[in-house]
Protein backbone atom coordinates (compact mmCIF):
# COMPACT_ATOMS: atom_id res chain seq x y z
CA UNK A 1 0.00 0.00 0.00
CA UNK A 2 2.78 2.38 1.05
CA UNK A 3 4.79 1.52 -2.08
CA UNK A 4 1.76 2.23 -4.28
CA UNK A 5 1.26 5.64 -2.66
CA UNK A 6 4.94 6.44 -3.16
CA UNK A 7 4.79 5.43 -6.85
CA UNK A 8 1.74 7.64 -7.36
CA UNK A 9 3.49 10.56 -5.68
CA UNK A 10 6.63 10.10 -7.79
CA UNK A 11 4.67 9.97 -11.07
CA UNK A 12 2.50 12.92 -10.04
CA UNK A 13 5.58 14.98 -9.15
CA UNK A 14 7.30 14.11 -12.45
CA UNK A 15 4.14 15.03 -14.39
CA UNK A 16 3.81 18.34 -12.51
CA UNK A 17 7.47 19.08 -13.23
CA UNK A 18 6.99 18.31 -16.96
CA UNK A 19 3.87 20.49 -17.08
CA UNK A 20 5.64 23.34 -15.31
CA UNK A 21 8.56 23.02 -17.75
CA UNK A 22 6.07 23.21 -20.65
CA UNK A 23 4.72 26.50 -19.25
CA UNK A 24 8.25 27.89 -18.85
CA UNK A 25 9.05 26.79 -22.42
CA UNK A 26 5.89 28.58 -23.64
CA UNK A 27 7.08 31.76 -21.93
CA UNK A 28 10.57 31.45 -23.44
CA UNK A 29 9.12 30.79 -26.90
CA UNK A 30 6.65 33.67 -26.71
CA UNK A 31 9.28 36.24 -25.81
CA UNK A 32 12.06 34.46 -27.75
CA UNK A 33 14.32 34.52 -24.71
CA UNK A 34 17.84 33.10 -25.23
CA UNK A 35 17.08 32.86 -28.97
CA UNK A 36 15.01 29.76 -28.31
CA UNK A 37 12.90 30.10 -31.49
CA UNK A 38 15.92 29.61 -33.72
CA UNK A 39 17.32 26.93 -31.38
CA UNK A 40 14.23 24.76 -31.96
CA UNK A 41 14.00 25.92 -35.59
CA UNK A 42 10.34 26.92 -35.26
CA UNK A 43 8.95 29.17 -38.05
CA UNK A 44 7.48 32.52 -36.90
CA UNK A 45 3.93 31.74 -38.03
CA UNK A 46 3.90 28.54 -35.94
CA UNK A 47 4.98 30.20 -32.66
CA UNK A 48 1.43 31.14 -31.61
CA UNK A 49 0.29 27.55 -32.21
CA UNK A 50 3.13 26.00 -30.16
CA UNK A 51 2.71 28.53 -27.34
CA UNK A 52 -1.06 27.88 -27.17
CA UNK A 53 -0.54 24.10 -27.17
CA UNK A 54 2.14 24.29 -24.49
CA UNK A 55 -0.01 26.54 -22.27
CA UNK A 56 -3.14 24.36 -22.66
CA UNK A 57 -1.29 21.09 -22.00
CA UNK A 58 0.88 22.68 -19.32
CA UNK A 59 -2.10 23.91 -17.31
CA UNK A 60 -4.09 20.67 -17.83
CA UNK A 61 -1.29 18.38 -16.69
CA UNK A 62 -0.23 20.65 -13.87
CA UNK A 63 -3.76 20.43 -12.41
CA UNK A 64 -3.83 16.68 -13.09
CA UNK A 65 -0.52 16.20 -11.25
CA UNK A 66 -1.63 18.41 -8.37
CA UNK A 67 -4.77 16.30 -7.89
CA UNK A 68 -2.64 13.23 -7.20
CA UNK A 69 -0.25 15.16 -4.96
CA UNK A 70 -3.27 16.55 -3.10
CA UNK A 71 -4.62 13.00 -2.60
CA UNK A 72 -1.30 12.00 -1.06
CA UNK A 73 -1.44 15.12 1.13
CA UNK A 74 -4.95 14.19 2.31
CA UNK A 75 -3.78 10.72 3.33
CA UNK A 76 -0.94 12.08 5.47
CA UNK B 1 -10.91 57.29 -5.94
CA UNK B 2 -12.58 55.68 -3.01
CA UNK B 3 -15.08 57.06 -0.61
CA UNK B 4 -14.89 55.13 2.61
CA UNK B 5 -17.24 56.04 5.40
CA UNK B 6 -17.11 54.38 8.76
CA UNK B 7 -20.14 56.20 10.14
CA UNK B 8 -23.41 54.31 9.99
CA UNK B 9 -25.71 57.35 9.68
CA UNK B 10 -26.19 56.77 5.95
CA UNK B 11 -25.40 58.83 2.85
CA UNK B 12 -27.32 61.96 1.85
CA UNK B 13 -27.53 63.35 -1.71
CA UNK B 14 -24.27 65.31 -1.33
CA UNK B 15 -22.41 62.17 -0.18
CA UNK B 16 -23.89 60.21 -3.07
CA UNK B 17 -22.81 62.82 -5.67
CA UNK B 18 -19.34 62.94 -4.12
CA UNK B 19 -19.22 59.12 -4.29
CA UNK B 20 -20.02 59.30 -8.03
CA UNK B 21 -17.45 62.03 -8.69
CA UNK B 22 -14.99 60.17 -6.48
CA UNK B 23 -15.35 57.12 -8.72
CA UNK B 24 -15.09 59.15 -11.92
CA UNK B 25 -12.33 61.62 -11.07
CA UNK B 26 -9.35 59.37 -11.00
CA UNK B 27 -5.99 58.68 -12.53
CA UNK B 28 -7.47 57.97 -15.99
CA UNK B 29 -7.56 61.67 -16.97
CA UNK B 30 -3.81 61.84 -16.27
CA UNK B 31 -2.84 59.03 -18.67
CA UNK B 32 -5.56 58.21 -21.18
CA UNK B 33 -5.66 61.53 -23.02
CA UNK B 34 -2.30 60.89 -24.69
CA UNK B 35 -3.22 57.90 -26.84
CA UNK B 36 -6.60 59.32 -27.83
CA UNK B 37 -5.06 62.68 -28.82
CA UNK B 38 -1.78 61.73 -30.49
CA UNK B 39 -2.80 58.43 -32.13
CA UNK B 40 -6.52 58.49 -32.76
CA UNK B 41 -8.49 61.71 -32.81
CA UNK B 42 -6.25 64.77 -32.59
CA UNK B 43 -8.18 67.89 -31.47
CA UNK B 44 -11.46 66.05 -32.09
CA UNK B 45 -10.70 64.16 -28.91
CA UNK B 46 -13.01 66.78 -27.35
CA UNK B 47 -15.88 65.38 -29.41
CA UNK B 48 -14.85 61.88 -28.30
CA UNK B 49 -14.89 63.02 -24.66
CA UNK B 50 -18.33 64.59 -24.98
CA UNK B 51 -19.64 61.49 -26.76
CA UNK B 52 -18.16 59.22 -24.07
CA UNK B 53 -19.85 61.34 -21.39
CA UNK B 54 -23.23 61.17 -23.16
CA UNK B 55 -23.00 57.39 -23.59
CA UNK B 56 -22.11 57.05 -19.91
CA UNK B 57 -25.10 59.23 -19.01
CA UNK B 58 -27.44 57.02 -21.09
CA UNK B 59 -26.14 53.90 -19.37
CA UNK B 60 -26.42 55.53 -15.95
CA UNK B 61 -30.15 56.11 -16.62
CA UNK B 62 -30.55 52.32 -16.70
CA UNK B 63 -28.45 52.04 -13.54
CA UNK B 64 -30.80 54.57 -11.87
CA UNK B 65 -33.80 52.26 -12.33
CA UNK B 66 -31.99 49.10 -11.19
CA UNK B 67 -30.13 50.71 -8.25
CA UNK B 68 -33.30 52.30 -6.83
CA UNK B 69 -35.29 49.08 -7.31
CA UNK B 70 -32.56 46.90 -5.78
CA UNK B 71 -30.42 49.03 -3.43
CA UNK B 72 -28.62 45.92 -2.18
CA UNK B 73 -24.96 45.02 -1.81
CA UNK B 74 -23.51 43.60 -5.01
CA UNK B 75 -24.51 46.22 -7.62
CA UNK B 76 -24.33 44.87 -11.17
CA UNK B 77 -23.79 41.31 -9.95
CA UNK B 78 -27.13 41.47 -8.08
CA UNK B 79 -29.03 43.02 -11.04
CA UNK B 80 -27.76 40.41 -13.50
CA UNK B 81 -28.38 37.59 -11.04
CA UNK B 82 -31.98 38.74 -10.48
CA UNK B 83 -32.59 38.97 -14.23
CA UNK B 84 -30.71 35.95 -15.57
CA UNK B 85 -29.73 33.73 -12.63
CA UNK B 86 -26.41 32.33 -11.44
CA UNK B 87 -24.60 31.28 -14.62
CA UNK B 88 -24.75 34.63 -16.45
CA UNK B 89 -24.08 36.59 -13.25
CA UNK B 90 -21.02 34.42 -12.61
CA UNK B 91 -19.61 35.15 -16.08
CA UNK B 92 -20.21 38.88 -15.83
CA UNK B 93 -19.06 38.94 -12.21
CA UNK B 94 -15.79 37.53 -13.58
CA UNK B 95 -15.64 40.27 -16.22
CA UNK B 96 -16.21 42.91 -13.56
CA UNK B 97 -13.45 41.30 -11.49
CA UNK B 98 -11.07 41.22 -14.47
CA UNK B 99 -11.91 44.82 -15.26
CA UNK B 100 -10.89 45.81 -11.70
CA UNK B 101 -7.66 43.83 -12.04
CA UNK B 102 -6.77 45.54 -15.34
CA UNK B 103 -7.71 48.96 -13.92
CA UNK B 104 -5.43 48.36 -10.91
CA UNK B 105 -2.56 47.35 -13.21
CA UNK B 106 -3.18 50.46 -15.31
CA UNK B 107 -3.08 52.61 -12.14
CA UNK B 108 0.30 51.09 -11.19
CA UNK B 109 1.73 51.79 -14.67
CA UNK B 110 0.29 55.32 -14.66
CA UNK B 111 1.91 55.96 -11.26
CA UNK B 112 5.32 55.11 -12.73
CA UNK B 113 4.74 57.50 -15.67
CA UNK B 114 3.76 60.32 -13.33
CA UNK B 115 6.75 59.62 -11.10
CA UNK B 116 9.13 59.70 -14.07
CA UNK B 117 7.61 62.98 -15.29
CA UNK B 118 8.02 64.50 -11.82
CA UNK B 119 11.77 63.83 -12.00
CA UNK B 120 12.04 65.14 -15.56
CA UNK B 121 11.93 68.69 -14.16
CA UNK B 122 15.19 68.39 -12.21
CA UNK B 123 16.88 65.11 -13.09
CA UNK B 124 16.40 63.58 -16.56
CA UNK B 125 18.81 60.78 -15.57
CA UNK B 126 16.49 59.65 -12.77
CA UNK B 127 13.55 59.96 -15.16
CA UNK B 128 15.25 57.66 -17.67
CA UNK B 129 16.18 55.27 -14.86
CA UNK B 130 12.55 55.14 -13.71
CA UNK B 131 11.29 54.48 -17.25
CA UNK B 132 13.94 51.77 -17.76
CA UNK B 133 13.05 50.02 -14.49
CA UNK B 134 9.31 50.77 -14.62
CA UNK B 135 8.32 47.13 -14.14
CA UNK B 136 10.37 46.87 -10.91
CA UNK B 137 8.69 50.02 -9.52
CA UNK B 138 5.28 48.67 -10.55
CA UNK B 139 5.96 45.42 -8.67
CA UNK B 140 7.12 47.27 -5.52
CA UNK B 141 4.06 49.54 -5.68
CA UNK B 142 1.56 46.70 -6.19
CA UNK B 143 3.12 44.60 -3.40
CA UNK B 144 3.05 47.62 -1.02
CA UNK B 145 -0.60 48.38 -1.83
CA UNK B 146 -1.45 44.68 -1.52
CA UNK B 147 0.07 44.69 1.97
CA UNK B 148 -2.00 47.78 2.87
CA UNK B 149 -5.10 45.93 1.67
CA UNK B 150 -4.18 42.90 3.83
CA UNK B 151 -3.62 45.17 6.81
CA UNK B 152 -6.90 47.01 6.18
CA UNK B 153 -5.51 50.53 5.71
CA UNK B 154 -8.16 52.95 4.37
CA UNK B 155 -8.23 56.58 3.35
CA UNK B 156 -11.05 59.11 3.20
CA UNK B 157 -11.81 60.09 -0.38
CA UNK B 158 -14.31 62.97 -0.16
CA UNK B 159 -11.75 65.66 0.81
CA UNK B 160 -9.42 64.45 -1.94
CA UNK B 161 -12.26 64.64 -4.51
CA UNK B 162 -13.07 68.23 -3.60
CA UNK B 163 -9.35 69.09 -3.73
CA UNK B 164 -9.17 67.55 -7.22
CA UNK B 165 -12.20 69.49 -8.46
CA UNK B 166 -10.67 72.76 -7.16
CA UNK B 167 -7.33 71.89 -8.78
CA UNK B 168 -8.99 71.16 -12.11
CA UNK B 169 -11.08 74.34 -11.94
CA UNK B 170 -7.90 76.32 -11.21
CA UNK B 171 -6.26 74.72 -14.24
CA UNK B 172 -9.23 75.53 -16.51
CA UNK B 173 -9.49 79.16 -15.29
CA UNK B 174 -5.69 79.57 -15.49
CA UNK B 175 -5.71 78.19 -19.03
CA UNK B 176 -8.40 80.60 -20.16
CA UNK B 177 -6.64 83.56 -18.46
CA UNK B 178 -3.42 82.61 -20.27
CA UNK B 179 -5.42 82.33 -23.48
CA UNK B 180 -5.28 78.78 -24.81
CA UNK B 181 -4.61 78.54 -28.54
CA UNK B 182 -7.44 78.20 -31.05
CA UNK B 183 -8.28 74.61 -31.95
CA UNK B 184 -8.42 73.32 -35.47
CA UNK B 185 -11.46 71.09 -35.79
CA UNK B 186 -10.93 70.28 -39.47
CA UNK B 187 -10.87 66.56 -40.20
CA UNK B 188 -7.46 66.89 -41.90
CA UNK B 189 -5.61 66.76 -38.57
CA UNK B 190 -7.14 63.50 -37.39
CA UNK B 191 -4.46 60.81 -37.15
CA UNK B 192 -6.88 57.94 -37.91
CA UNK B 193 -9.78 59.65 -39.65
CA UNK B 194 -13.34 60.03 -38.40
CA UNK B 195 -13.43 56.40 -37.22
CA UNK B 196 -10.49 57.33 -34.99
CA UNK B 197 -12.81 59.67 -33.08
CA UNK B 198 -15.09 56.74 -32.25
CA UNK B 199 -12.08 54.60 -31.34
CA UNK B 200 -10.89 57.44 -29.08
CA UNK B 201 -14.22 57.24 -27.21
CA UNK B 202 -13.22 53.74 -26.04
CA UNK B 203 -9.92 54.99 -24.63
CA UNK B 204 -11.43 58.00 -22.85
CA UNK B 205 -14.53 56.11 -21.71
CA UNK B 206 -12.87 54.68 -18.52
CA UNK B 207 -12.72 58.29 -17.26
CA UNK B 208 -16.51 58.33 -16.93
CA UNK B 209 -17.50 54.84 -15.90
CA UNK B 210 -16.46 55.40 -12.29
CA UNK B 211 -19.75 57.23 -11.67
CA UNK B 212 -21.31 53.80 -11.20
CA UNK B 213 -19.46 53.69 -7.83
CA UNK B 214 -22.72 55.15 -6.50
CA UNK B 215 -24.41 51.74 -6.74
CA UNK B 216 -21.91 50.47 -4.15
CA UNK B 217 -23.14 53.21 -1.80
CA UNK B 218 -26.82 52.46 -2.55
CA UNK B 219 -27.24 50.09 0.40
CA UNK B 220 -25.98 52.83 2.77
CA UNK B 221 -28.15 55.62 1.39
CA UNK B 222 -30.66 57.38 3.66
CA UNK B 223 -33.24 57.69 0.86
CA UNK B 224 -32.13 55.31 -1.90
CA UNK B 225 -35.41 55.68 -3.81
CA UNK B 226 -34.65 59.38 -4.49
CA UNK B 227 -30.98 60.09 -3.87
CA UNK B 228 -29.42 57.24 -5.88
CA UNK B 229 -31.02 58.23 -9.18
CA UNK B 230 -30.43 61.96 -8.57
CA UNK B 231 -26.82 61.29 -7.55
CA UNK B 232 -26.15 59.17 -10.65
CA UNK B 233 -27.66 61.76 -12.99
CA UNK B 234 -25.93 64.76 -11.36
CA UNK B 235 -22.48 63.17 -11.23
CA UNK B 236 -22.76 61.76 -14.80
CA UNK B 237 -23.70 65.25 -16.10
CA UNK B 238 -21.24 67.28 -13.99
CA UNK B 239 -18.25 65.20 -15.04
CA UNK B 240 -18.76 65.88 -18.78
CA UNK B 241 -17.99 69.66 -18.81
CA UNK B 242 -15.16 69.18 -16.29
CA UNK B 243 -13.35 66.69 -18.54
CA UNK B 244 -14.12 68.46 -21.82
CA UNK B 245 -12.86 71.79 -20.48
CA UNK B 246 -9.78 70.14 -18.93
CA UNK B 247 -8.94 68.50 -22.25
CA UNK B 248 -9.69 71.76 -24.12
CA UNK B 249 -7.14 73.66 -22.04
CA UNK B 250 -4.65 70.75 -22.11
CA UNK B 251 -4.61 70.30 -25.88
CA UNK B 252 -4.77 74.05 -26.40
CA UNK B 253 -1.31 74.34 -24.83
CA UNK B 254 0.39 71.75 -27.05
CA UNK B 255 0.23 70.88 -30.71
CA UNK B 256 -0.23 67.32 -31.92
CA UNK B 257 3.10 67.71 -33.75
CA UNK B 258 4.92 67.68 -30.43
CA UNK B 259 5.98 64.18 -29.50
CA UNK B 260 4.68 63.69 -26.00
CA UNK B 261 3.83 60.03 -25.99
CA UNK B 262 5.89 59.27 -22.90
CA UNK B 263 4.83 62.47 -21.11
CA UNK B 264 1.46 62.71 -19.35
CA UNK B 265 -0.39 65.36 -21.38
CA UNK B 266 -2.20 66.92 -18.43
CA UNK B 267 0.94 67.33 -16.29
CA UNK B 268 2.79 68.79 -19.28
CA UNK B 269 -0.05 71.25 -19.94
CA UNK B 270 -0.13 72.21 -16.24
CA UNK B 271 3.53 73.18 -16.66
CA UNK B 272 2.58 75.48 -19.53
CA UNK B 273 -0.30 77.05 -17.57
CA UNK B 274 1.22 77.40 -14.07
CA UNK B 275 4.95 77.14 -14.79
CA UNK B 276 7.17 74.31 -13.49
CA UNK B 277 5.27 74.22 -10.17
CA UNK B 278 2.16 73.27 -12.13
CA UNK B 279 3.84 70.17 -13.53
CA UNK B 280 5.04 69.15 -10.09
CA UNK B 281 1.61 69.70 -8.48
CA UNK B 282 -0.17 67.78 -11.24
CA UNK B 283 2.39 64.96 -11.11
CA UNK B 284 1.79 64.62 -7.37
CA UNK B 285 -1.97 64.82 -7.94
CA UNK B 286 -1.68 62.12 -10.63
CA UNK B 287 0.32 59.88 -8.31
CA UNK B 288 -2.18 60.39 -5.48
CA UNK B 289 -5.02 59.51 -7.87
CA UNK B 290 -3.15 56.38 -9.03
CA UNK B 291 -2.54 55.20 -5.47
CA UNK B 292 -6.15 55.84 -4.55
CA UNK B 293 -7.40 54.01 -7.66
CA UNK B 294 -5.07 51.10 -7.02
CA UNK B 295 -6.37 50.80 -3.45
CA UNK B 296 -9.99 51.06 -4.63
CA UNK B 297 -9.51 48.46 -7.37
CA UNK B 298 -7.89 46.09 -4.88
CA UNK B 299 -10.90 46.47 -2.57
CA UNK B 300 -13.40 46.10 -5.44
CA UNK B 301 -11.75 42.95 -6.84
CA UNK B 302 -11.61 41.49 -3.32
CA UNK B 303 -15.31 42.29 -2.77
CA UNK B 304 -16.37 40.71 -6.10
CA UNK B 305 -14.25 37.58 -5.65
CA UNK B 306 -15.62 37.13 -2.11
CA UNK B 307 -19.19 37.60 -3.36
CA UNK B 308 -18.69 34.84 -5.92
CA UNK B 309 -16.90 32.71 -3.37
CA UNK B 310 -19.92 33.11 -1.05
CA UNK B 311 -22.16 31.90 -3.90
CA UNK B 312 -19.95 28.83 -4.38
CA UNK B 313 -18.35 29.81 -7.71
CA UNK B 314 -14.89 30.58 -6.35
CA UNK B 315 -13.09 28.56 -3.61
CA UNK B 316 -14.27 29.26 -0.05
CA UNK B 317 -10.63 29.92 0.81
CA UNK B 318 -11.11 33.48 -0.53
CA UNK B 319 -13.43 34.18 2.42
CA UNK B 320 -10.64 33.54 4.95
CA UNK B 321 -10.23 36.36 7.47
CA UNK B 322 -6.81 37.34 8.78
CA UNK B 323 -6.53 36.49 12.48
CA UNK B 324 -4.69 39.71 13.37
CA UNK B 325 -6.00 42.39 10.96
CA UNK B 326 -9.52 41.05 10.39
CA UNK B 327 -9.18 41.54 6.61
CA UNK B 328 -9.86 39.15 3.73
CA UNK B 329 -6.18 38.56 3.15
CA UNK B 330 -6.42 35.58 0.76
CA UNK B 331 -8.69 37.48 -1.66
CA UNK B 332 -6.32 40.47 -1.45
CA UNK B 333 -3.22 38.34 -2.08
CA UNK B 334 -4.77 36.49 -5.05
CA UNK B 335 -5.84 39.79 -6.68
CA UNK B 336 -2.44 41.35 -5.96
CA UNK B 337 -0.70 38.44 -7.71
CA UNK B 338 -2.76 38.97 -10.90
CA UNK B 339 -2.23 42.76 -10.82
CA UNK B 340 1.50 42.19 -10.30
CA UNK B 341 1.82 40.15 -13.50
CA UNK B 342 -0.26 42.57 -15.59
CA UNK B 343 1.46 45.71 -14.30
CA UNK B 344 4.84 44.47 -15.53
CA UNK B 345 3.48 44.75 -19.11
CA UNK B 346 3.66 48.54 -18.79
CA UNK B 347 1.42 49.14 -21.84
CA UNK B 348 -1.07 51.91 -21.05
CA UNK B 349 -3.32 51.63 -24.17
CA UNK B 350 -3.49 47.82 -23.85
CA UNK B 351 -4.46 47.97 -20.17
CA UNK B 352 -6.85 50.87 -20.85
CA UNK B 353 -8.75 48.92 -23.49
CA UNK B 354 -8.71 45.72 -21.41
CA UNK B 355 -10.13 47.58 -18.37
CA UNK B 356 -12.80 49.08 -20.62
CA UNK B 357 -13.62 45.72 -22.26
CA UNK B 358 -15.03 44.12 -19.10
CA UNK B 359 -16.93 47.26 -18.11
CA UNK B 360 -18.55 47.67 -21.54
CA UNK B 361 -19.68 44.05 -21.58
CA UNK B 362 -21.13 44.46 -18.08
CA UNK B 363 -22.89 47.68 -19.18
CA UNK B 364 -24.46 45.88 -22.15
CA UNK B 365 -25.76 43.09 -19.92
CA UNK B 366 -27.00 45.50 -17.23
CA UNK B 367 -29.11 47.20 -19.94
CA UNK B 368 -30.33 43.77 -21.07
CA UNK B 369 -31.18 42.96 -17.44
CA UNK B 370 -33.31 46.09 -17.25
CA UNK B 371 -35.36 45.00 -20.29
CA UNK B 372 -35.65 41.45 -18.95
CA UNK B 373 -36.77 42.61 -15.51
CA UNK B 374 -39.41 44.90 -17.02
CA UNK B 375 -40.87 41.79 -18.69
CA UNK B 376 -40.17 39.27 -15.92
CA UNK B 377 -41.18 41.43 -12.96
CA UNK B 378 -43.54 44.11 -14.27
CA UNK B 379 -44.94 44.83 -10.79
CA UNK B 380 -41.58 45.27 -9.12
CA UNK B 381 -41.33 48.50 -7.09
CA UNK B 382 -39.42 50.97 -9.29
CA UNK B 383 -38.97 54.39 -7.63
CA UNK B 384 -37.21 55.59 -10.80
CA UNK B 385 -38.17 54.54 -14.32
CA UNK B 386 -35.70 54.91 -17.15
CA UNK B 387 -37.09 57.55 -19.56
CA UNK B 388 -37.86 56.68 -23.20
CA UNK B 389 -37.96 52.94 -22.46
CA UNK B 390 -37.03 50.77 -24.41
CA UNK B 391 -35.01 53.23 -26.54
CA UNK B 392 -32.58 54.13 -23.72
CA UNK B 393 -31.52 50.58 -22.69
CA UNK B 394 -31.44 49.42 -26.34
CA UNK B 395 -29.16 52.36 -27.18
CA UNK B 396 -27.06 51.47 -24.13
CA UNK B 397 -26.60 47.92 -25.43
CA UNK B 398 -25.84 48.98 -29.02
CA UNK B 399 -23.37 51.69 -28.00
CA UNK B 400 -21.55 49.47 -25.47
CA UNK B 401 -21.06 46.71 -28.04
CA UNK B 402 -20.18 49.20 -30.81
CA UNK B 403 -17.54 50.86 -28.62
CA UNK B 404 -15.93 47.46 -28.07
CA UNK B 405 -15.50 46.75 -31.74
CA UNK B 406 -14.74 50.14 -33.35
CA UNK B 407 -11.00 50.10 -32.40
CA UNK B 408 -10.76 46.56 -33.77
CA UNK B 409 -12.45 47.52 -37.03
CA UNK B 410 -9.90 50.30 -37.61
CA UNK B 411 -7.12 47.77 -36.90
CA UNK B 412 -5.90 49.25 -33.60
CA UNK B 413 -3.17 46.83 -32.46
CA UNK B 414 -3.68 47.45 -28.73
CA UNK B 415 -7.39 46.71 -29.00
CA UNK B 416 -6.75 43.51 -30.97
CA UNK B 417 -4.17 42.30 -28.41
CA UNK B 418 -6.44 43.21 -25.50
CA UNK B 419 -9.45 41.54 -27.12
CA UNK B 420 -7.43 38.36 -27.79
CA UNK B 421 -6.31 38.30 -24.15
CA UNK B 422 -9.86 38.98 -22.98
CA UNK B 423 -11.25 36.14 -25.12
CA UNK B 424 -8.57 33.83 -23.66
CA UNK B 425 -9.51 34.90 -20.14
CA UNK B 426 -13.20 34.38 -20.98
CA UNK B 427 -12.31 30.82 -22.01
CA UNK B 428 -10.58 30.27 -18.67
CA UNK B 429 -13.65 31.70 -16.86
CA UNK B 430 -16.01 29.30 -18.69
CA UNK B 431 -13.76 26.28 -18.17
CA UNK B 432 -13.36 27.08 -14.47
CA UNK B 433 -17.15 27.37 -14.14
CA UNK B 434 -17.71 23.92 -15.65
CA UNK B 435 -14.89 22.39 -13.59
CA UNK B 436 -16.39 23.90 -10.46
CA UNK B 437 -19.86 22.60 -11.31
CA UNK B 438 -18.57 19.15 -12.32
CA UNK B 439 -16.86 18.65 -8.96
CA UNK B 440 -13.38 17.48 -8.10
CA UNK B 441 -13.66 13.74 -8.81
CA UNK B 442 -15.39 14.07 -12.16
CA UNK B 443 -12.74 16.60 -13.15
CA UNK B 444 -10.09 14.10 -12.05
CA UNK B 445 -11.67 11.42 -14.27
CA UNK B 446 -11.77 13.85 -17.22
CA UNK B 447 -8.14 14.84 -16.69
CA UNK B 448 -7.18 11.16 -16.36
CA UNK B 449 -8.83 10.43 -19.72
CA UNK B 450 -7.04 13.37 -21.34
CA UNK B 451 -3.76 12.16 -19.82
CA UNK B 452 -4.13 8.64 -21.23
CA UNK B 453 -5.17 10.00 -24.66
CA UNK B 454 -2.30 12.48 -24.90
CA UNK B 455 0.13 9.86 -23.60
CA UNK B 456 -0.87 7.36 -26.29
CA UNK B 457 -0.58 10.07 -28.98
CA UNK B 458 2.87 11.02 -27.72
CA UNK B 459 3.93 7.35 -27.77
CA UNK B 460 2.87 7.13 -31.44
CA UNK B 461 4.69 10.42 -32.18
CA UNK B 462 7.85 9.07 -30.54
CA UNK B 463 7.76 5.87 -32.64
CA UNK B 464 7.46 7.84 -35.91
CA UNK B 465 9.56 10.79 -34.61
CA UNK B 466 6.92 13.31 -35.66
CA UNK B 467 8.04 16.01 -33.20
CA UNK B 468 11.54 16.24 -34.67
CA UNK B 469 12.78 18.94 -32.26
CA UNK B 470 12.22 16.74 -29.18
CA UNK B 471 14.35 13.57 -28.87
CA UNK B 472 12.16 10.47 -29.27
CA UNK B 473 13.30 8.94 -25.94
CA UNK B 474 12.11 12.13 -24.15
CA UNK B 475 8.75 11.88 -25.94
CA UNK B 476 8.47 8.23 -24.93
CA UNK B 477 9.33 8.97 -21.29
CA UNK B 478 6.74 11.79 -21.13
CA UNK B 479 4.12 9.55 -22.77
CA UNK B 480 4.69 6.82 -20.15
CA UNK B 481 4.36 9.37 -17.31
CA UNK B 482 1.13 10.77 -18.80
CA UNK B 483 -0.43 7.33 -19.34
CA UNK B 484 0.43 6.11 -15.81
CA UNK B 485 -0.77 9.28 -14.04
CA UNK B 486 -3.82 9.27 -16.33
CA UNK B 487 -4.78 5.80 -15.08
CA UNK B 488 -4.09 6.84 -11.47
CA UNK B 489 -6.43 9.84 -11.87
CA UNK B 490 -9.08 7.68 -13.57
CA UNK B 491 -9.04 5.04 -10.84
CA UNK B 492 -9.00 7.54 -7.95
CA UNK B 493 -11.72 9.69 -9.48
CA UNK B 494 -14.04 6.77 -10.32
CA UNK B 495 -13.69 5.28 -6.83
CA UNK B 496 -14.45 8.57 -5.10
CA UNK B 497 -17.27 9.46 -7.51
CA UNK B 498 -19.01 6.11 -6.76
CA UNK B 499 -18.53 6.69 -3.04
CA UNK B 500 -20.03 10.18 -3.33
CA UNK B 501 -23.01 8.91 -5.33
CA UNK B 502 -23.70 6.12 -2.80
CA UNK B 503 -23.60 8.66 0.05
CA UNK B 504 -25.86 11.21 -1.60
CA UNK B 505 -29.28 9.57 -0.87
CA UNK B 506 -28.39 9.21 2.83
CA UNK B 507 -27.35 12.84 3.00
CA UNK B 508 -30.63 13.89 1.45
Amino acid sequence: MRARITVRLVFASVQSFIAFSALVLALLLNFNLFGIQSLFDIPDRAIAFYVTMLVVFGVTFLISGFFLVYEWWEKL
Amino acid sequence: MSLNRTKTKGFGLFDIVIAGLSGAIGFEIFVLLNYAYFHLAGPDMLTALALGGVINFLIMLSYCELATAMPKVGGEYTYIKTAYGGYISFIFGCFRWLSSIFAAALAAVAFVLQLSYLFSAFSPQIQNGILAQSWVISIILVVAMGLFEVRGVRQVGSIVVIAFILLFLGFIVGGFIQGVGPLDFSGAQLPTGVSGVFAAVVYVFPMFIGTRAIVAAASESKRPEKDISRGLIISALVIIPIYVLLAFVAIGTVSSAETLEQIPLLSFAAGRVFGSYGSIIFSFAGMAACLSALGTSLSVQSSISRGMSRDGYFPKLLLSVHSKYGTFHVAAIVGTAFILILSTLGAVPFLGYAACFGSLLVFAVVNLSLIRLRQKKPYMDRPFKTPLYPVTPVLGIILSVALLFVPILIGDGNAIDALTSSVGLTGIVLVSYYLRMAGRYRTQIALGGIGVGVGVCLAVFSVFNLLHFIPSYVQFFVSVVFIVTGFFNLSAGKKKDKLEKSRRPEDL
